[in-house]
């Protein structure tokens, strides 16, 4: 009885030992090896290599590409030597590099042509114009457009952009298929809108975020909140680019 | 059956243990994703057509964990984003955000990022970017927001020291007609130049002050098909190749490129052909771009675009086109509405591009990075 107690302590003694040995390998492993300052910084990687590489496909009637790539891998060998005798912060030291804070350029208000940046892809839509201006203390864009995939789809998209935060979106299409939309004039913030085909008129209200009946139609502002937007599937499928 | 069960019951209690510590991350994967990412995305299922006919299965997400060794298929994917601002507070912010990630994920981390600030402008006789609508802003402003993106790495990913980061420092080619603050006609090639000699100059600041190598800078460009032609961009291009010390990346799409061996210079949308692509996308080595394409596609139509665009290198160029990972829009879209089919996850574009250009072993290679890209705000 005695002996199969203590056959079983030992069992269980063993088995406590190498959990606790797996335990420490894995602090050793995880947190040691896996994160260790390397002992040598490579300061000879891949970017000079890659210069290598081109003045080994560069013709050798090619005098002044060769001349180009030449400067380009001594000015490497140069910058490879700084890196070496730099000395890196290695102690948990914070640095922030010193410079002139840049003042925010003036955000344009108006209509003007396109997007006012790369936003929709080519591939994505075709912006006729947009607007800028100030609702609510905030600077708001309004894009107006249609789907390069179903162009007789137009829509209004609009970017509200708070002082801190990330930007909120809107997506407002037009109810009936009308082509894309333009927008031709402005009173204040009421957008006066021209489908493709030149004969359909809308109106869109931005503090109200929505399409209005006309020009003086008395509107409540909304608050811009991000709406989990889907686009319905059309049924154009959507072809393979 | 007591005494069985008290003899075995200890040695499967210690394996269990054991496993458990060498295999953890089999129970956490999940988490472990929601790391990298703001969002959580379902694995990829279904299946992926190959170029040649049939099917392959799809390559499902896994997760494994040893203590040694800590690579994931597909790669933790990191956060890019549109630049709406240079605040370099925001900057330091995102930076550590990063630094922060690639300290808490086990194991060395090889991590893009691209900083993408807009299309490029030429306002007063400075050189610059359009900021999304918000600029335009120097070259001077967004070189001093990188370096601030990249102190805040530094800063956060510490006492990691193995970690490493590439910036891209990103623009486009859209033109003033499509992108009304771009504003370089005929500037093309002196902006690109200009963007070289502020890559340089980030880069140089990173080597002396010891950032280098765990933090880097190269140049970037998101060239689409459909916002310029061949012509103006390749200018820029040239540009940033008359003077760079760093390498570039082409982040942008294949549109109406084939996606099927042909042997030849296919056309592709708005007058491009495979040779114009496979041009700005580093001709194979002899200029310093090299692809970081756009996968959005759900249906795998963009791997295949670029799968055969890495053919025709092997067919009539120098060899196959090496490319550097995917990009993915899914935070954007998250954001901003964009149409049906369109918002790929990051894993499924990885794998989307992964496995169309390992159908074919002319094509074969390893995909080295995976980023998403969405709006930085303010």
């Amino acid at each position: 009885m005695n002996e199969r107690i203590d056959s079983k302590r030992n069992i269980w003694g063993v088995a406590i030992l190498i959990v606790a040995l797996g335990l420490v390998s894995m602090l050793v492993f995880q947190f040691v090896l896996a994160k260790d300052i390397p002992a040598n910084r490579n300061c000879e990687g891949t970017e000079i290599e890659m210069f290598r590489t081109q003045l080994a496909l560069i013709p050798g009637s090619d005098l002044s590409k060769r001349k180009k790539v030449e400067e380009k891998i001594t000015a490497w060998e140069t910058m490879a030597a700084i890196c070496k005798s730099a000395t890196p912060v290695t102690d948990i030291q914070i640095v922030t590099p010193q410079f002139t804070q840049i003042s925010p350029a003036p955000f344009v208000t108006g209509v003007f042509e396109g997007q006012p940046g790369a936003y929709f892809h080519a591939f994505e839509a075709k912006i006729e114009n947009h607007w800028k201006g100030i609702v609510n203390g905030n600077r708001v864009i309004v894009f107006a457009g249609a789907w390069v995939k179903d162009p007789s789809q137009g829509f209004i998209a609009v970017q509200t952009a708070p002082k801190k935060g990330k930007p909120i979106w809107g997506y407002y299409p037009s109810a009936a298929k009308l082509g894309a939309l333009r927008i031709v004039d402005t009173k204040g913030s009421r957008l006066i809108i021209q489908s493709a085909n030149d004969k359909d008129v809308l109106f869109f209200d931005v503090p109200a975020l929505s399409f209005v009946n006309s020009l003086d139609e008395v509107v409540t502002p909304s608050t811009p909140t991000d709406i989990p937007v889907t686009i319905q599937p059309t049924n154009i499928p959507y072809p393979v680019p | 059956m007591r005494k069985i069960i008290g003899k075995i019951l200890p040695y499967v209690f210690t394996g269990g243990i054991c496993f458990a510590l060498i295999f953890p991350k089999l129970a956490l994967s999940a988490n472990a994703s929601s790391l990298a990412v703001e969002n959580l995305y379902p694995s990829p299922t279904g299946v992926i057509a190959t170029p040649y006919g049939g099917n392959i299965e799809s390559l499902t997400l896994i997760k494994v964990y040893i203590p040694l060794i800590s690579k994931t298929f597909p790669p933790d994917p990191t956060t890019s984003w549109y630049m709406e601002t240079v605040n370099t507070e925001m900057l330091l912010s995102l930076g550590c955000q990063l630094g922060n990630r690639d300290r808490e994920l086990s194991g060395q981390q090889d991590s893009i990022v691209i900083l993408d600030f807009d299309s490029p402008t030429y306002t007063s006789g400075v050189y610059g970017a359009n900021l999304f609508g918000y600029g335009p802003v120097s070259t001077s402003a967004v070189a001093a927001a990188v370096k601030f993106f990249g102190a805040g790495y530094y800063n956060c990913v510490y006492p990691d020291r193995a970690s490493t980061i590439v910036i891209a420092v990103g623009t486009n080619n859209c033109d003033s007609t499509t992108c009304s603050g771009a504003a370089i006609d005929g500037e093309y090639y002196a902006h690109g130049a200009a963007w070289a000699v502020m890559v340089n100059e980030i880069g140089s600041y990173f080597v002396t002050n010891g950032y280098y190598p765990q933090v880097r800078a190269y140049g970037a460009s998101d060239i689409e098909v459909g916002w310029n032609d061949y012509y103006t961009t390749r200018q820029w291009v040239d540009g940033y190749d008359s003077i760079n010390n760093w390498p570039m990346f082409n982040f942008g799409d294949a549109e109406g490129c084939p996606q099927v061996r042909t042997g030849e210079n296919s056309g592709c949308a708005n007058g491009w052909y495979q040779y114009t692509i496979w041009y700005v996308s580093g001709r194979g080595g002899v200029n310093s771009s090299s692809p970081l394409p756009l996968i959005y596609a759900k249906d795998g139509a963009n791997g295949r675009q670029w799968y055969s665009l890495s053919a025709y290198g092997v067919d009539l160029q120098n060899g196959r086109l090496e490319l550097q990972g995917a990009v993915t829009q899914h935070l954007a879209c998250s954001q901003r509405i964009c149409p049906p089919g369109t918002n790929n996850s990051p894993q499924e574009g990885y794998i989307n591009l992964y496995s169309a250009l390992n159908s074919d072993p002319d094509t074969s290679q390893p995909l080295k990075w995976s980023t998403d890209i969405g709006y930085s705000g303010w």
